[in-house]
């Protein structure tokens, strides 16, 4: 459904991307691990048109469309949490509004918001803020949905609310890709893992494969993380 | 001349004041904006070019540039000098607004979080909409207090259109003032300006409240 062939991506003298190359098939749920400075996210930008790539292509199969979950959230302030999910799909996609009032709040009810609908982002905790830009992404009816760190500026109480509803999301049979730190998730919830590191695919396969790996990069960067 | 007729005759110039405030601010708030984007544009020309304009209009007097554009037509074009004073009057402060208008508004665009930018271009929305729909009301909320001191400096600026012998309130007032050697209507003026900032400060209060429901 999406592929990306040969992805560069240099920040001035900074190699980022060096020859990436992915597929991600419908309904497919692929975690990326690796170190900071891995390239993870800039590669989630790329796919995502927030970066261009220098070369290669990426290509969404039959029109596939995409949402993406930021590590910050980036709700808008200025619109009620209702107004956050349901604004894009009235403005951007046309949908009538009540049909697309309906949807935001099926979709906040999945996230466990629908009595916080009239809120605004300040009144939420971060958990629930990025409940909340989950429910966003999934409203424009993505076939993927890219995740970069939806954890990573939460509080470690707060982290296992969000992971619990991307795992939900499982059985919706709508393709993710997640960049995460959380490597207990990542074994439990993919279909495939790949491990970045320096701009490369360092290894690649299922969660068993991965966590299991023989590859000593692998091995080494595994094990600085206890209780998988 | 009784204090009651002094008031008056210069009240009949609050109509001109007021038609210099008003107008100044329909037009230079939006122009404002426009001025901003274009000092922000990526093209260094324009930015460069709008930028120079903003220093001339900040860096030289009002009331040098309420001469310019009053008399100006006539010393360089030989043109006559409408009897309206209004229009050149409005014309020269509406710039000179824009000009201090368009850099608080840059302020305010510049302080948005640039994932503000990213979270709607994911979401598909055109440039037009993002900045519509979720950038310049976040400005308008920041921009608040600098925009409410501009307006209450507009109130007393627009004393300056005396120096056009506009027939606004403060103009009339320098003149009872001259015939009559009195220094009232100086107090009397003083007085109705005081009120007036006091309506502006008492309806931004209001719209400030009012976008007080998010942070």
């Amino acid at each position: 459904m999406l592929e990306m062939n040969n992805i560069e991506k240099s920040f001035g003298e900074l190699e980022v991307l060096k020859d990436i190359s992915i597929r991600v098939d419908k309904g497919e749920i692929v975690s990326i691990i690796g170190p900071s400075g891995s390239g993870k996210s800039t590669l989630l930008r790329c796919a995502t048109g927030l970066e261009t790539a220098d070369s290669g292509e990426i290509i969404y199969e039959d029109g596939a469309s995409f949402g993406l979950v930021f590590q910050n959230f980036n709700l808008f302030p200025h619109y009620s949490v209702l107004q956050n999910v349901m604004d894009a799909p009235v403005k951007v996609m046309k949908k009538d509004k009540a049909v697309a009032k309906e949807e935001a709040l099926k979709w906040l009810d999945k996230m466990g918001l629908k009595d916080r609908a009239d809120a605004y982002p300040y009144q939420l905790s971060g958990g629930q803020q990025q409940r909340v830009a989950i429910a966003r992404a999934l409203a424009k009816d993505p076939d993927i949905l890219f995740f970069d760190e939806p954890t990573s500026a939460l509080d470690p109480e707060l982290t296992g609310e969000v992971l619990k509803v991307i795992k939900s999301l499982a059985d919706l049979h709508i393709a993710m890709v997640i960049v995460t730190h959380e490597m207990a998730f990542a074994k439990d919830i993919s279909d495939r893992v790949i491990f970045m590191d320096k701009g490369v695919i360092v290894d690649q396969g299922t969660p068993e494969e991965v966590f299991g790996s023989d590859n000593q990069r692998t091995k080494d960067f595994l094990g600085r993380y206890n209780n998988i | 001349m009784p204090l009651t007729t002094m008031i008056l005759k210069m009240g009949e110039g609050l109509g001109n004041t007021c038609s210099i405030f008003i107008l100044t601010l329909l037009f230079s708030l939006p122009l404002g904006l426009l001025v901003a984007l274009l000092r922000m544009s990526k093209s260094k020309i324009i930015s460069g070019i709008t930028r120079f304009f903003i220093s001339i209009l900040r860096g030289t007097p009002l009331m040098l540039q309420l001469i310019a554009v009053t008399y100006g037509p006539y010393y360089l074009f030989g043109l006559t000098v409408s009897r309206n004073k209004l229009i050149p009057v409005v014309i020269a402060f509406a710039i000179n607004y824009a000009a201090y208008f368009a850099e608080i508004y840059r302020g305010g665009i510049e302080s948005i979080p640039q994932g503000q930018y990213e979270a709607a271009k994911v979401l598909g929305y055109s440039k037009f909409q993002t900045f519509f729909r979720i950038i310049l009301p976040q400005v308008i909320k920041r921009i608040m207090p600098s925009v409410t001191n501009e307006i209450v400096t507009l109130v007393k600026d627009t004393s300056l259109a005396f120096t056009v012998s506009f027939q606004e309130m403060f103009t009339i007032g320098k003149q009872i003032a001259n015939s009559q050697t009195s220094f009232m209507p100086f107090l009397v003026a003083g007085v109705f300006y005081y009120i007036m900032n006091a309506v502006v400060d008492f309806g931004m209060g209001k719209v400030e409240n009012k976008l007080d429901y998010y942070k």
